[in-house]
This record gives structure tokens, C-alpha cells and sequence, in this order.
């Protein structure tokens, strides 16, 4: 073949077109090439919702920030409680607030509920090879749906002058604790865990299960307490821990972190002895974000083991890959499958299907125990 | 057409088309909003779902028999006009004062009003928490100057959050009726007691019918800021202080029940709207000197 009918002008715009379309493909198709991705996501931006409050800081800082120093990215992250879905909901669904959400079990059911969520494609994930298998067994169909990145539980808090210690949840119903205890008034379904994993008749925290006769037995026990006040909310509890209203406290671990650093040396912050409530956060990408591969690449830096090790360090939840190291902070960090299990008391998916049917009894109640136990 | 015939009409096209603009955005902005509350209020609603598209009373239902709901308005209520009244009184000595004194205490006391429009709800929350504790700032000045021999608490009780609604909603009173006040003639005040009339007879024969229409006025501003407030008696009152507020809060946000939320809203409205009426039948044509 002759060299000049080998390179024709045609046949060199073709080639050009052809390499150009080469080159640019994994930009085109395959955006979320890990490999390219610091160029790729480089000043893209993304909006991710956390727990509000030291969660969000937590999470801020040793997630948010490395990973935009890592892939020149501005992610930000916003903090919120129950109402992401709701905002989701009054969006334009090809404009959505933000691109990813936190989702425990409740707001997990609410967004698919409501259908707000988009399934995840594993096989596009790194990471889910060492993920606790705990996270999924509870899980159903949800499992479809977003990346587990760890959990929060309830904790105890005592004044180290009371006396009484965050050993065990019987501490709030120590004689030297009346009138100085506090629990949550809005999520009232966390304070009926206390006595459901004291109590023998069922496993973990199964008994808030039941229909509103049989929860009544748990409501007997909230009932000899003498609160010195119910809290609303984090702010307000870390307001009554300093004006020393309150000595014994049920935290949420998003803000148990916190308490350490601040009340840590008057205070002793605790899962106690029996165990704990949990839920799970579970990242999910909301129908209608623009940035669906970045928002993967963000998922599956969630699951890598740096990032998690860096938020364990800077935080009380619990984080989803067994291959940790327990931070100073919670020398006793549950590792193993069976600690897991053990320690955490899940408010299942199921669980909520069981406890909704039956919150407007149950909420009325929880009113009766407020008014006869309140001291505040 | 006659010329006084063409220049009514000029005069009431002028009108309407100065009031068009903030017209529209009322109908496109509050009616809109409002219009869609309404609707919601009237929806189904099957958990976990926010609501089921539906024609129901069943939420209007529950407002008139639920009876944590009655004891959540009645709470309302009576917290809002204790409130209402309180600072309408409190902000009509001070408007007196301030309409009598010179101009330089003027300004003081009207930047003092300003200051708790400055900072938002939560920051003024936050401030009572650091004054009425045991541990507070009030009860160790209290106990300083002797008044008091123990430690008292102010926080979380009633009074603590009739208190901080007061103070949210002071400044609104003040303002209005500073605005009526100032509309007046000093100089009646003089000519009053020129002809014998006691300082207590002035205010009461001449004073108070004048700045009557910005009592009412005021006393309706503040009932309906008091009526909406719902962070400040929940932050400052005690646990069992529940408001019409707080339980929309909890059935949208805690329980995501919209449409119930909504017939709360509903009621809300229309008991203000109400009082807007009679307010408005009570209300004394304006008198000036």
C-alpha cells in the first residue's frame, strides 16, 4: 500500500478523533476512576449532611477536610437531625438540597418511604470487604441503599462527686441519684431502651417493641425516677451538666465526645456495663444530585480504613470496619463480631415498623411520665 | 365624566397600582404558603409517610378531642396574653417616659429596645440560661445583696418562660406605641393641668384615649408574636410547659406528620385571625389633637 494512501487527510482526522475520544473517556464515562480522580473531581463540589452539633465537626473535620486536600474537591457538610427528608421532599426532585445524607434507621425508613434515595452500586464501592457483617444482617431490602459508615448509641454520664459511676444504667435508680438525673424528652423512645436492656424478659432492647400494654412495664420504671429536668436537646443538656442541675445523663454518642473534652474530669462517660441502643449512619445519595460520581468516590472514601481509623480518634460512634485500632478515648472499643453484637443494641429498621405503629399511644404516655417524675 | 368624578377615579387607580406590587407579593409569598398549609391540613396520613394525598377531617378531628392538644392550647393562651399584656404595659410606661424625657435618654432607651432584635432567640436563650440557674448570675446577686439567703432557681418554671417572652416581645410594643405617642401634642399635657386637672386625670382623660388605638395595637402585635414563639417557653419553662409551637414541631419534624402539623397551623391562624376581628370592633377610631 502506498505510504500516501495510508495517511489520508480523512484518515488522520479519524485516528485524531478516535485518540481524542480515548483519552477523554474516562472522563466522559468513567469519571469515578479512582486512579484519575484527583484531576477529574478537582473543584467540583458536593454537599454532604451530618448529625448536627460535635458530630458534624467530628466529620468535618477528619473527613470533609482531607478528602478536598486529597482530590481538590469543596465538599461541605451541613449539619441536620430530622428533617433532611423533609427538605428532600420540598425540593425540586432534579435540585435536591444536598447530594448526600447521614440516614439512621428512622430517617432511613422515612426517605424510602417517601423515595429519596438512590440504591448503590457495591461493585463501584471499595471498601465493603471489611465492613462489619452486622451492619447488613439487620438490614432487609434497605441494604440497597447507601454505604454503612458506622453507628451511634447511647451513653451514660455521672458526676465522678456522685458517687455513682457509668458503669451501669441501674445508676438511675440509685437512691443518691433521685432528682438528679436527665433523659431526652423529644426521643423518648431512646429513654425506654434503658429499661428494656435491664430487664430480663427479652433480648437487647426487643421490649419497646411490644404493643403499648406490655411497654407499660417499661414506663413503670421510667416512672420511679425523679428527673431534675427532661432535655430537648444537646445544648440544653450540656447546660444543665454545668450548672450541676443534673449528675447522672443519657447522651447520644454524637455528643459524648464532646462531654469528655468538657466535663471529662468532673465526669465519667461511659457505655455502660449491659450495653447499649444503637443505630447505624448509613450515607445515602439523594435522587436528583448532580454530582452522582463524586458522590461515590466520597462514599467510598468512607470506607477507607484511614479515614475511619481518623474519625474513630475524634469521635464516640462506632465506625463499620472491624480492623480498627480502639482509641485512648475508649480503650474497651468493640472490635470482634461477638463485641459488636453484644454492645449494640440495634433500633432496628423492623423495630421502627413495630414502634411506629404504636408512637401516638406510646408518645401520650411518655407525657404522663414527664409530668409525674419531672422536677424541672 | 365630570372632573371630580375623573379625579376619584385617578385617585383610586393611583391607589391600587401603589399597592399592587406589595399585593402581588403577599398573594405569591403568605396566600400561596398559606393556601397550601390549608390544603395539607386535609390530607391523609399513613406512617412513615409524610401524608397520603385525601380529603379528611380526621386531624380536625383530633384537634377538638385529643386532650394533650386542648392542654397544649390552653397552655398557649394563657401564656400568650399574660405575656401580651405585661409587655404592652411595661412598654406603654416606657414610651411615656421616653415621649416626656429629653431627646438624649431618647436614644438610649430606643437602643436599648433594638438590642434584643439584634441577637437571635437561641442567643437570647443561651443568656437566660447563664441568669436564672441556681448557679446563675441572678440568684448570686440575689444572695450578694441579701435579699435572699439561699440560692434560688428561676429556670425551668413558668415564670422563667413567661419572662423570656416578654422580653422577645417588648420591643414590638415599644415601637408601636412610641410611633402613636409621638404623633401627639405635648403641649395638652400642659394645657390639661393649666386648667386644674391632676397629673393622674391628664393620663386618664387625656393621655390614654389618645394613645388608646396604639394600645390595641400593640397588645395585638404582641399576642400574635407571643402566640407563635415556640423555642423560648420550651428552652425556659418546665418540662411539662407543652405549647401549640412545640407540638407542630414534634408532629412535622419528630413525628412527620404533616397534615396534622398543618390543621395545628390552621387552628393557629384562625384563632388570631379571630382575634384580629375583634380587635379591629374594639378598636377606637383614631383621635388626634
Amino acid at each position: 500500500m502506498p505510504i500516501n494512501s495510508r495517511f489520508t487527510r480523512r484518515s488522520i482526522l479519524k485516528h485524531t478523533a478516535q485518540a481524542t475520544a480515548l483519552l477523554a473517556a474516562p472522563a466522559i464515562l468513567g469519571r469515578a476512576s479512582l486512579a484519575g480522580a484527583q484531576d477529574s473531581f478537582a473543584g467540583e463540589s458536593l454537599i454532604v449532611v451530618s448529625w448536627s452539633g460535635n458530630h458534624e465537626q467530628s466529620f468535618r473535620e477528619s473527613v470533609v477536610e482531607p478528602f478536598n486536600e486529597k482530590y481538590g474537591t469543596k465538599v461541605e457538610t451541613v449539619g441536620g437531625w430530622d428533617q433532611m427528608i423533609a427538605q428532600i421532599k420540598a425540593a425540586p426532585a432534579d435540585n435536591p438540597p444536598f447530594d448526600l445524607t447521614i440516614a439512621d434507621e428512622y430517617t432511613t425508613s422515612l426517605g424510602l418511604a417517601e423515595n429519596v434515595f438512590l440504591k448503590t452500586d457495591r461493585s463501584g464501592i471499595k471498601g465493603f470487604e471489611a465492613v462489619s457483617p452486622w451492619f447488613d444482617a439487620h438490614r432487609g431490602a434497605a441494604r440497597d441503599y447507601g454505604v454503612p459508615f458506622g453507628g451511634g448509641s447511647l451513653w451514660m454520664v455521672a458526676s465522678r462527686s456522685s458517687g455513682i459511676g457509668a458503669g451501669s444504667w441501674k445508676g438511675f435508680w440509685d437512691e443518691r441519684a433521685k432528682g438528679k438525673t436527665t433523659m431526652d424528652a423529644a426521643a423518648f423512645y431512646w429513654d425506654l431502651c434503658v429499661p428494656a436492656i435491664l430487664s430480663d424478659r427479652k433480648p437487647g432492647i426487643d421490649e419497646v417493641f411490644d404493643s403499648p400494654a406490655e411497654v407499660e412495664a417499661l414506663f413503670a420504671e421510667l416512672d420511679k425516677l425523679q428527673m431534675a429536668k427532661w432535655y430537648s436537646d444537646g445544648a440544653e443538656l450540656a447546660n444543665i451538666l454545668i450548672q450541676e442541675t443534673a449528675e447522672i445523663a443519657m447522651v447520644y454518642s454524637a455528643d459524648a465526645r464532646g462531654f469528655m473534652k468538657e466535663f471529662g474530669e468532673t465526669h465519667e462517660i461511659a457505655i455502660p456495663a449491659e450495653g447499649t441502643a444503637s443505630y447505624t449512619n448509613w450515607f445515602m445519595k439523594v435522587r436528583g444530585t448532580r454530582h452522582p460520581e463524586l458522590s461515590d468516590l466520597f462514599l467510598s472514601y468512607l470506607l477507607e480504613k484511614e479515614t475511619q481509623q481518623r474519625f474513630l480518634d475524634n469521635s464516640t460512634d462506632f465506625l463499620s470496619r472491624t480492623d480498627l485500632t480502639p482509641p485512648a478515648h475508649w480503650p474497651d472499643y468493640p472490635t470482634t463480631e461477638e463485641a459488636i453484637a453484644k454492645t449494640f443494641n440495634l433500633f432496628s429498621l423492623k423495630g421502627w415498623d413495630a414502634f411506629g405503629a404504636n408512637w401516638d399511644a406510646l408518645n401520650d404516655r411518655m407525657k404522663q411520665t414527664i409530668a409525674t417524675t419531672s422536677r424541672g | 365624566m365630570t372632573d371630580a368624578r375623573r379625579r376619584r377615579t385617578g385617585e383610586a387607580l393611583g391607589f391600587w397600582l401603589l399597592l399592587a406590587p406589595s399585593l402581588l407579593l403577599l398573594v405569591l409569598v403568605f396566600a400561596r404558603t398559606v393556601a397550601g398549609v390549608v390544603r395539607m391540613s386535609f390530607n391523609g396520613w399513613t406512617p412513615p409517610s409524610f401524608y397520603v394525598e385525601d380529603v379528611v377531617l380526621d386531624h380536625y378531628v383530633r384537634l377538638a378531642t385529643d386532650p394533650l392538644i386542648r392542654e397544649a392550647a390552653f397552655n398557649t393562651v394563657v401564656l400568650a396574653f399574660q405575656a401580651a399584656l405585661t409587655s404592652v404595659v411595661l412598654a406603654y410606661v416606657m414610651t411615656l417616659i421616653v415621649w416626656l424625657r429629653p431627646k438624649r435618654f431618647r436614644l438610649t432607651v430606643i437602643g436599648l429596645m433594638l438590642c434584643p432584635l439584634l441577637a437571635s432567640e437561641i442567643s437570647i436563650i443561651f443568656g437566660w440560661w447563664l441568669v436564672l440557674p441556681r448557679n446563675g448570675l441572678l440568684s448570686y446577686m440575689l444572695v450578694g445583696s441579701g435579699l435572699v439567703s439561699e440560692k434560688i432557681n428561676l429556670l425551668y418554671t413558668e415564670f422563667a418562660a413567661f419572662l423570656g417572652l416578654v422580653y422577645a416581645i417588648l420591643p414590638y410594643s415599644f415601637f408601636i406605641l412610641l410611633s402613636v405617642m409621638d404623633r401627639q401634642d405635648r403641649l395638652l399635657i400642659e394645657a390639661s393641668a393649666d386648667l386644674g386637672a391632676s397629673p393622674l386625670s391628664t393620663f386618664r382623660e387625656v393621655v390614654l384615649p389618645l394613645t388608646w388605638r396604639g394600645v390595641v395595637l400593640a397588645f395585638s402585635q404582641a399576642l400574635i408574636w407571643a402566640f407563635g414563639i415556640y423555642a423560648t417557653p420550651s428552652a425556659l419553662g418546665p418540662d411539662t410547659l407543652w405549647t401549640m409551637g412545640q407540638r407542630i414541631q414534634e408532629e412535622m419534624i419528630g413525628r412527620a406528620n404533616w397534615p396534622l402539623a398543618s390543621a395545628i397551623a390552621v387552628a393557629m391562624i384562625a384563632a388570631i385571625a379571630l382575634l384580629l376581628v375583634v380587635m379591629r370592633t374594639v378598636e377606637p377610631k383614631e383621635r388626634t389633637a
